[in-house]
């Protein structure tokens, strides 16, 4: 997967920014660090990012940075991933399965696009449909599709589990935890359990890895 | 760790030789030889003596007056070191202050990073605002900020002692300086960057890519300069 990448010279020109802007956003993890790709040059090493996905940041930050802190930016740091789009078939295949895309990823389509957490869903699908005996039905994809994006937004990036409960009818039940342990009754085993934010980070380090 | 025990934390004290656990903390004083055997979170962390850790350190205000050696990352508002500190990690926080020798396997990040002193660090330092007032060797992968003030320090006598202890010699070298004012004396760099660039005496750099304007001190070498 090809990605278009921008040094980081032609950035602060592109941009209007200068190094300490930079260096400030990175420091406050503004700009992750996986973006910071190193390549040798004729002129020694140099810096690079993924083209797409730095220039819509940086836009982004550049224009929330009059009305807020750079240290309330970071606690948007959720609405930040919002600037990211990223293209289906950049996914297609190396993160999310192209059955799961197939499935699941054409209504959420925006000029071939998908929004950061809608990437994320698909790619949760993914993992349960291979976690799962089976795989998962049509029916429970589009359930866990309606729960994640009805329940995520609303835990504002505090840590959560996804569990799966299975019935002895073979039936299953999909659950968002926040915290505490869970005790279901005897019939009822957990088939699968799955920590939101592990799973983002698992998420954001394959995406951002590049070849 | 649930929120009764944030609030309820004791401090923890040696004095003499002793050892202790990490974990949560009010004050942790150190006065003698520690070792401290896991990571410790605390709002003031004092070290007067030498403490040997074995995990991270996040605190309010860390203070080291002696040594300190061990692995894990420090993350803390204030971070004196007036001594010798040696980590692998990676240090964060918002002022800086070493007078004295920090080596890190890690990256150093800050708002402020004042330096009167030597350091190796094998990452990335990133400040807004980096003064380095050079008494021995310092040596760092990258450096990248706002300002970026590097001073020669006066001048002891060397000599050939600088064949046999290299480390005491006061130079930083660094593979790549970026930042919007950058002025630099007695540095050994690749590649620096920035708006605005003074070099001052007793540099050699391989390039300077430079915006609004550059000044090289005759006894310093670049190799090449160009105007972007």
């Amino acid at each position: 997967m090809e990605q278009e990448l921008i040094s980081k010279k032609d950035l602060l020109e592109e941009m209007g920014i200068s190094y300490g802007q930079l260096y400030r956003w990175k420091r406050k993890r503004l700009i992750p660090e996986e973006w910071f790709i190193r390549k040798s040059t004729f002129t020694g090493q140099e810096t690079f990012f993924p083209k797409g996905l730095i220039v819509g940041r940086i836009g982004h930050i550049l224009s929330m940075k009059d009305d807020l802190s750079l240290d309330e930016l970071v606690g948007k740091l959720s609405t930040l991933q919002s600037d990211i789009r990223i293209r289906a078939e950049e996914i297609q295949g190396r993160i999310v399965s192209t059955a799961i895309m197939e499935r699941y990823a054409l209504q959420m389509l925006d000029d071939g696009k998908l929004a950061f957490d809608q990437a994320f869903y698909l790619f949760v699908a993914d993992w349960l449909h291979r976690v799962l005996p089976g795989g998962m039905t049509e029916d429970e994809g589009s359930r866990l599709m309606q729960l994640l994006n009805g329940r995520i937004p609303q835990l504002e990036e505090r840590p959560c589990q996804l569990v799966v409960l299975q019935t002895s009818g073979q039936e299953r039940v999909m659950v968002l935890l926040e915290g505490g342990p869970l005790y279901p009754e005897e019939a009822v085993v957990i088939a699968a359990s799955l920590s939101i934010d592990e799973a983002a980070e698992a998420f954001r380090s394959k995406l951002y890895t590049y070849e | 760790m649930d929120s009764k025990q944030e609030t309820n934390r004791g401090d923890l004290t040696i004095n003499g030789t002793g050892r202790a656990a990490g974990g949560w903390y009010r004050n942790v004083n150190v006065d003698g030889l520690a070792t401290i055997n896991g990571g410790v979170k605390c709002e003031t962390m004092r070290v007067n003596g030498i403490s040997k850790m074995k995990g991270g350190i996040e605190a309010d205000r860390l203070d080291v007056n002696g040594i300190m050696n061990g692995e894990g990352d420090i993350a803390a508002n204030t971070v004196a070191i007036e001594g010798k500190v040696r980590m692998r990690g990676s240090v964060a926080g918002d002022d800086i202050r070493l007078n004295g020798w920090l080596k890190l396997s890690g990256d150093c990040e800050a708002e402020n990073v004042i330096v009167n002193g030597g350091f190796e660090v094998s990452g990335l330092l990133n400040a807004g605002h980096i003064e380095i007032g050079l008494q021995a060797r310092c040596r760092v992968n990258e450096i990248g900020g706002t300002s970026i003030r590097v001073k020669q320090t006066n001048k002891r006598w060397i000599g050939p002692l600088r064949y046999f202890v290299p480390m005491i010699v006061p130079q930083l070298e660094s593979k790549l300086i970026e930042g919007d004012d950058v002025t630099l004396e007695a540095t050994l760099a690749g590649v620096v960057r920035g708006r605005s660039v003074i070099i001052g005496p007793g540099c050699t750099i391989g390039r300077v890519e430079y915006k609004t304007e550059l000044q090289v001190d005759p006894s310093s070498t670049v190799r090449e300069r160009v105007q972007i």
